[in-house]
C-alpha cells in the first residue's frame, strides 16, 4: 500500500527515467566489477595462444590481419580484425554454448545439436528450427 | 565497418583501454586530450579517409564562431553564419543526397545525370547537426565562443554520441567540456545505463530483427496476414530497442566519463498520440529540427502549415535518401495536421486504451514505410497485411511462435515498466534492509547483463546454417 502511494507520486511526475542511486561501496562494487570483467577479458584475450580450428564447427578460425597502410586505409583489415577478434575470444566455446540457451529462450532456436533435416520444401531457410509438421 | 558499443572489439579492446588511460589522471586537459583520441581512432575505425571531412567540418564551424564573435552586431556576422550553415550543410548535401536528387530529376526529366557514387560517411547527419548547433547559438549569443579547435572537436567527436546519438547540442556541455566531476556515484549510473542499453540492442533489438528479416526480408508475395503484421510488429521492437538502447549507453558512457547528455527516449510506444509519440521519440531530433527550422521559419505565428510540411520533409529525409523517408516524413505531417486541425480535440475524449490503440497502429503502418526503401514493396506489403495473399501461413506461424517470447519482452518493456521497477528500487532503498537488496541486484543485473550480451555477440559470429558447409 505505501508503495501504491508512491507510485501516484510518480505518475504525477510523468515516466522518467529514475535509477535508484547507488552510495559509496555498492557504487564503486558496481563500476570495478564492470571495468574488471571489461579489463579482465581483454587481458584474458591479449595473453592466450589463439585457437586456429573450430571442431565443434569444424572450420579453421580467422587469423590475425597482416597491418599495412593499404588495409589500413580501405578499411579492410578493421573488418578482418573484428572477424579474428571474434573467432578468438577467449572462452568462446563456453560463451557459444551459452548463446546457445539464451537464443534456445528468445528465438527457439536451439542450435548446432539440434538440427532437424526436414522434407525439402521451397522454403528452406526454416531447417534448423523446430517446426512441427504434424498440424 | 563501425566501431559500434555492441561488438566485442569495442567491449573488450577500445573501452578498457580508454577507461584506464582516461582515469589514470584526474587532470580534466589531459582527460580531454585522452578522450579526443580515443574518439578519433573511434571514428577513423570506420572511416579511416572520411575523418578528415569531420575535422574539416568542425574547422568551418570553429573559424566562423570566431569571425561572427569579432564581427558582432554587424551584417558581416551574419553573413559568416550563412557561410557555416551553407558550407556545413553542403557536407550532408553532397555526400548524402547528391545522388538522389541526381536520380530523381534524371528520372523525372529523362536525363542521364552522372552519380558521384560517394559512399555515406558514418554519422554524418549526427555531427553536421552538432557543429551547426554550435555555430548557429554562438550567433544568437546563446553561448560563449570556443578559442580552441581542439575542445570543439572533442564536442563534435565525441565517441559516445557520435555516430548514432543523441544529437548533444553544445550549449548542453559547453560547460562541462572544462568543468566536470566524475563520482563513483554517476559512473555507477552510467555502469547501470549503459548494461541495460547493452542489453536492448544485443538481446532484444537483435533477436527480433531475425524475425523481422526472416519475415519481411523475402518474398512478399508469400506473406500471410498474420505474418505481415508480427514482421511489422517485430521491427517495430527492433528499432525502438535498437535505437534506444544506444542511446541508453551513450548516456551511460557520458556519465561514466562525467557528461550530462539529454535524454533521447520516453517510452514512445506508451503514447496516447501521435503528437504525443514525437515527443518521446528521438528527442534530440525532433527538438533540433524545432528550434533550428521551425521557429525561424515563424513557428505556429505565421505559414504553419507550411512550416510543418517543411520541417516534417526534412525529417523524413534526415533518415535516409530516398523517397519511402519522404513518405514517412509526410504521413506524419498528415497525422500530426489531423490531430491539430480535427481529431485531437475528439481523440481527447475516448478512452486512454483507444488513444494508445489509435497511435500504436498509426505508428505500426508508419514503420512500413520505414522499413521498405522500395515502393512497390510497400504495395506488396499492404496486399499481404489486408489480406491479399493469406489469413495465415503454417511456417510463418511456426516462425512466430519460436520468437513469441522476444516478442513479448519487447512489447512489455516498451511501456514504462523499466521506470517502475527503478522506481520501486529508489523506494526500496528508503526502507529498512533494502538497500542492501537493491545493491546486491544492482551488482548481480550489471554481471549478468555484461555475461548474457557477450555470449550473444560471440554467438553473432557463429554462423547456425552450418549445413551448408557439409
Amino acid at each position: 500500500m505505501v508503495y501504491l502511494k508512491h507510485l501516484k507520486k510518480i505518475a504525477q511526475n510523468k515516466e522518467r527515467f529514475s535509477c535508484p542511486v547507488l552510495h559509496g561501496v555498492a557504487a564503486a562494487l558496481v563500476v570495478l566489477l564492470f571495468c574488471g570483467t571489461l579489463f579482465g577479458l581483454f587481458l584474458h584475450s591479449a595473453f592466450d595462444t589463439d585457437a586456429t580450428v573450430s571442431e565443434s564447427e569444424n572450420r579453421t578460425l580467422a587469423e590475425m590481419p597482416r597491418v599495412s597502410l593499404k588495409t589500413l586505409s580501405d578499411g579492410s583489415f578493421m573488418t578482418d580484425f573484428e572477424a579474428y577478434y571474434a573467432d578468438t575470444f577467449p572462452r568462446r566455446e563456453y560463451f557459444l554454448t551459452l548463446n546457445q540457451k539464451i537464443s534456445a529462450i528468445f528465438s527457439g532456436v536451439h542450435g548446432k545439436d539440434d538440427v532437424v533435416l526436414v522434407a525439402k520444401t521451397e522454403k528452406d531457410d526454416f531447417a534448423g528450427q523446430d517446426i512441427d509438421y504434424d498440424e | 565497418m563501425r566501431l559500434v558499443f555492441s561488438s566485442l572489439t569495442f567491449l573488450y579492446i577500445f573501452l578498457p583501454l580508454c577507461l584506464v588511460a582516461y582515469f589514470l589522471t584526474s587532470k580534466i586537459k589531459v582527460r580531454n586530450f585522452i578522450l579526443l583520441l580515443f574518439s578519433l581512432v573511434f571514428y577513423a575505425w570506420g572511416e579511416p579517409k572520411y575523418i578528415l571531412l569531420m575535422l574539416a567540418a568542425t574547422a568551418v564551424d570553429y573559424a566562423a564562431g570566431l569571425l561572427i564573435e569579432k564581427f558582432r552586431g554587424n551584417w558581416k556576422a551574419k553573413l559568416f553564419l550563412i557561410l557555416a550553415v551553407v558550407l556545413t550543410l553542403s557536407v550532408l548535401g553532397v555526400f548524402k543526397y547528391a545522388d538522389f536528387f541526381a536520380n530523381s530529376v534524371g528520372s523525372i526529366f529523362h536525363l542521364q545525370i552522372p552519380l558521384l557514387g560517394l559512399s555515406l560517411p558514418i554519422g554524418i547527419s549526427f555531427f553536421t547537426f552538432q557543429a551547426l548547433t554550435y555555430v548557429v547559438d554562438v550567433y544568437r549569443d546563446r553561448v560563449p565562443v570556443q578559442p580552441y579547435y581542439y575542445k570543439l572537436l572533442l564536442y563534435v567527436s565525441m565517441f559516445p554520441q557520435l555516430i548514432a546519438g543523441p544529437i548533444v547540442r553544445y550549449s548542453d556541455v559547453c560547460v562541462q567540456i572544462d568543468n566536470r566531476v566524475c563520482t563513483w556515484q554517476k559512473a555507477s549510473k552510467g555502469v547501470l545505463r549503459f548494461c541495460i542499453g547493452l542489453l536492448k540492442k544485443a538481446i532484444v533489438a537483435n533477436f527480433a530483427g531475425e524475425l523481422t528479416e526472416k519475415l519481411l526480408g523475402g518474398d512478399l508475395s508469400a506473406l500471410s496476414l498474420v505474418g505481415a503484421w508480427a514482421g511489422i510488429f517485430a521491427y517495430a521492437i527492433q528499432i525502438y530497442f535498437d535505437f534506444s538502447g544506444y542511446s541508453d549507453m551513450a548516456i551511460g558512457l557520458g556519465h561514466i566519463f562525467g557528461f550530462d547528455f539529454p535524454e533521447n527516449f520516453r517510452y514512445p510506444y506508451a503514447a496516447h498520440s501521435i503528437n504525443d509519440f514525437w515527443r518521446r521519440w528521438h528527442i534530440t531530433l525532433s527538438s533540433f529540427f524545432r528550434d533550428y527550422v521551425y521557429i525561424p521559419l515563424g513557428g505556429n505565428r505565421k505559414r504553419w502549415a507550411l512550416n510543418m510540411l517543411v520541417v516534417w520533409l526534412l525529417t523524413g529525409l534526415w533518415h535516409g535518401a530516398s523517397w519511402n523517408f519522404v513518405l514517412w516524413g509526410l504521413y506524419y505531417f498528415f497525422f500530426l495536421m489531423l490531430e491539430k486541425l480535427y481529431l485531437g480535440k475528439f481523440l481527447e475524449k475516448l478512452p486512454r486504451v483507444v488513444q494508445h490503440i489509435y497511435a500504436v497502429a498509426v505508428i505500426l503502418i508508419g514503420w512500413v514505410f520505414f522499413y521498405f526503401e522500395d515502393l512497390s514493396a510497400i504495395k506488396a506489403f499492404f496486399t499481404a497485411a489486408f489480406g491479399g495473399n493469406s489469413f495465415s501461413d503454417m511456417t510463418q506461424n511456426a516462425l512466430i511462435t519460436n520468437y513469441v517470447v522476444v516478442l513479448l519482452v519487447g512489447a512489455v518493456f516498451s511501456m514504462p515498466v523499466l521506470s517502475r521497477i527503478l522506481s520501486f528500487g529508489g523506494w526500496l532503498c528508503e526502507r529498512k534492509g533494502g538497500k542492501l537488496l537493491v545493491n546486491a541486484s544492482c551488482i548481480v543485473f550489471v554481471f549478468a547483463a555484461l555475461w548474457i550480451s557477450t555470449a550473444a555477440l560471440v554467438g553473432s559470429s557463429y554462423n547456425p546454417f552450418l549445413y551448408f558447409r557439409f
